[in-house]
């Protein structure tokens, strides 16, 4: 293999999900598209890491600073939806369903890889509470987004007049034989009067 | 190609890509082991909820000569966790507990005791044993099994009897009594010495009725640390982590 090839295949086998194989035949498909294609995303790559920076107010991935979710005055901003990671705001916008601003942890409490509250967005979450009503948990339904959530629970009830949690559940469209029985139970839990 | 079956304790569940996950589980026969699960990220995935911390399931995975990670097949879950991973307390136990585990069981082997150890300890959480409790228990054996705790006998150096205290020397290898142990090492007060026998003799769920008082399992905590840190020459992340969260918190 050529030392270009190589430094590209070493490159891309070292984004997350990618490996060696893999990386190779993303290497040998850029070999292959025309090299306008090529150029638009190594200059794609360059501009995200030239003018991206995370929002002062709420991490979210901005080239502005406050984001436009920080910066719109029509949102409700007695209510703030805390995620993990700065992707996770996109599936939630896009219910439309929540209107009130965001807070990215850049993270998750994770025990076992030795990430503790130290490493996450926990202090600008604290200091964004004057005004606020409600802070929904919206971290993921596995044990690292489990322990932040009721570990930010603690620290955010004395503070907040409602602290609320993302319901688990089926997903809708699914089957009840096909549900596993953790998911079945927390849904039975979490049922609701109709 | 090896296909194999066995009831297994998860001990841990990452995600792999945008549609699977890596699982590190504990088996008798097989040890401590990690698979891919195919799938497993995926929404409407039945192995999503079965895969989740301390878990027990029937496990079916596939061995492949020369891969490190094997294929999970088949889970079905047999005893859920969720009992006590609703608390914060639990959680960061769970994930101390299995980290404990992985650091102590070598990939491959046979783990019919410590399965056994993990499997009673759960166990005796679900039915309401206190945290602290269990996790002493726990630490106690699995330093035991791990040939490295120095279990209370008489005084190597003099011969008198331990009961009235004891000195952790030698950098967590031996017990000795408090007038030979010197100034430094740890010091296991009487109470940390009647949980170490008290545990030599009985199964976790009557170790309740024994009446140990916080200040013996914070006398123990210590004690097991100073071994475990010597033995591994680290400190298992999860613990800190467990330290630094419940002192924010």
């Amino acid at each position: 293999m050529s030392d270009p090839l190589s430094r590209l295949v070493g490159e891309l086998a070292r984004l997350p999900g990618i490996g060696p194989k893999t990386a190779g035949r993303l290497a040998h498909h850029l070999l292959r598209v025309p090299e306008a294609q090529a150029r638009e995303l190594a200059a794609a790559i360059v501009e995200v890491k030239e003018k991206l920076f995370h929002c002062s107010r709420c991490n979210a991935i901005t080239a502005v600073d406050p984001c436009r979710f920080c910066a719109d005055e029509g949102r409700d901003r007695t209510r703030i939806c805390v995620v993990e990671e700065p992707f996770n705001i996109q599936p939630i916008e896009r219910t439309g369903e929540f209107r009130g601003l965001y807070h990215v942890l850049l993270g998750a409490l994770s025990p076992q890889r030795g990430i503790g509250p130290d490493e996450l967005a926990i202090p600008q979450l604290l200091a964004r509470l004057d005004g606020v009503e409600e802070v929904v948990l919206a971290t993921n339904p596995n044990v690292e987004g489990e322990a932040t959530a009721l570990y930010l629970a603690r620290l955010l009830r004395p503070r907040v007049a409602h602290v609320t949690r993302l319901a688990f559940g089926m997903p809708v469209g699914g089957d009840i034989e096909f549900t596993d029985e953790v998911t079945l139970a927390r849904s039975l839990a979490g049922r609701r009067e109709l | 190609m090896r296909f194999r079956r066995a009831e297994a304790l998860i001990l841990d569940v990452q995600p792999l890509g945008d549609a699977d996950r890596i699982v590190a589980f504990l088996t008798r026969e097989a040890g401590s082991l990690r698979g891919v699960a195919r799938g497993a990220r995926r929404r409407y995935s039945r192995h999503a909820g079965q895969l989740q911390l301390l878990s027990k399931v029937d496990l079916q995975w596939l061995e492949r000569e020369g891969r490190e990670l094997a294929r999970v097949t088949s889970v079905e879950l047999l005893r859920p966790a969720d009992g006590f991973l609703g608390t914060l307390e639990g959680l960061l136990t769970a994930s101390y507990l299995a980290e404990s585990v992985r650091a102590f069981a070598p990939e491959g082997e046979p783990q019919e005791l410590l399965y056994r150890l993990l499997d009673t300890t759960v166990e005796a959480l679900l039915a309401g044993t206190g945290p602290g409790l269990a996790t002493r228990y726990f630490e106690v054996w699995l330093l035991r099994l791990a040939g490295v705790f120095p279990f209370p006998s008489p005084c190597p150096v003099c011969g008198a009897e331990l009961a009235g205290g004891a000195r952790l020397v030698g950098g967590g290898e031996s017990l000795v009594c408090a007038a030979c142990g010197g100034p430094g090492g740890e010091t296991v007060p009487p109470e940390a010495l009647r949980f170490l026998a008290a545990a030599a003799r009985l199964p976790l769920p009557r170790m309740a009725a024994e009446g140990f008082t916080a200040a013996a399992l914070a006398a123990v905590e210590r004690l097991a640390t100073a071994v475990r840190r010597h033995f591994l020459q680290q400190e298992l992340r999860s613990y800190q982590v467990m330290a630094r969260t419940l002192q924010g918190a």
